[in-house]
């Protein structure tokens, strides 16, 4: 397994969406995304916007997806069915975490979780789950 | 839930509801200014905004559909604005949860419009339905549900 994750997508990176580690390449746990506190990113004034919120989540939902994926050395393409979001506390003006976490990866679908959380690990700001239909590479049309 | 009626707990009533004010309010900062998040169409219960296509609001450059995501942005606003305007008066109120189903692809390099109906509400709570298109809606991108809980007045919420 010497692939290495997709790029996020542009808009992850416009809200400056970013790897916690520099080569996040650890066979077992999903890799952490983080994101810091920006103006262009609140809804209330000092709060995290529920849109910023959301694109977090279903960035760390699909990159613990690729991370899984790509430990079975085979060609794929997902595509995302739906996602239902908590949103559980206000994301405060501080750096947010963000990490996946699988439910159930099979042939034809994925049930995969997310979940955010800032200062405290134990303080989750929001979940999510998501349903991800999975194909080959060749298959796709 | 009570028997009371909704009629009885909303107050349309309330001096200077300007809704286009209220949009400027919300979109002079933040991410719905960010995403120029415009006002397009609205009524009672419920609120239409569009969003221009943009090269930084997209997957990938390759295929120029738009993120899910900043979709979901813009829906959120105009989720929470129906719930406004069904009250007509604004309140505070927080997304408690928000469902999006995908249909299809963002068509590239074209507006992307979020409709939004607030078909419920009590005192406390807002249920809101919403599709987003482009341009078309009965070719629909996504379709959205979300609860919003009304919350009193304060100045800052502990987290």
């Amino acid at each position: 397994m010497s692939k290495i994750l997709p790029e996020l997508p542009v808009y992850a990176k416009t809200l400056g969406i970013q790897y916690a580690e520099a080569q996040p390449n650890h066979p077992s746990a999903p890799p952490i995304l983080m994101l810091a506190f920006g103006k262009k990113l609140s809804g209330r004034p000092g709060f995290l916007h529920g849109g910023v919120i959301s694109a977090l989540l279903e960035n760390a939902a699909t990159t613990a997806l690729h991370h899984t994926l790509m430990q079975r050395g085979t060609d794929y393409n997902i595509q995302q069915a739906n996602v239902t979001i908590d949103f559980i506390r206000g994301g405060m003006d501080h750096i947010t975490f963000g990490q996946g976490e699988i439910t159930r990866v099979g042939r034809s679908m994925a049930n995969i979780s997310a979940s955010l959380w800032q200062d405290d690990p134990d303080r989750i700001i929001a979940k999510a789950h998501m349903h991800y239909l999975i194909s080959d590479e060749n298959e796709a049309g | 839930m009570t028997g009371k009626s909704p009629q009885n707990e909303i107050k349309p009533e309330q001096p200077k509801f300007d809704i286009p004010e209220l949009f400027r309010i919300f979109n002079d900062f933040g991410h719905g200014g960010f995403l120029g998040i415009k006002l397009s169409e609205y009524g009672r219960g419920w609120a239409e905004f569009s969003m221009d296509w943009r090269e930084d609001l997209v997957i990938d450059t390759k295929s120029g559909i738009v993120a899910s995501s900043a979709i979901i942005s813009m829906l959120d606003h105009a989720s929470g604005f129906s719930c406004w305007l069904k009250r007509r008066h604004y309140k505070p109120i927080v997304t408690v949860d928000l469902r999006v189903d995908y249909l299809r692809p963002a068509t590239p390099n074209a507006p992307i419009y979020g409709r939004a109906e607030c078909h419920y509400m009590d005192e406390r709570l807002n249920f809101v339905r919403g599709i987003a298109h482009n341009g078309d809606p009965e070719q629909p991108i996504a379709h959205t549900h979300g609860t919003f809980l009304t919350t009193p007045m304060r100045k800052k919420t502990p987290a």
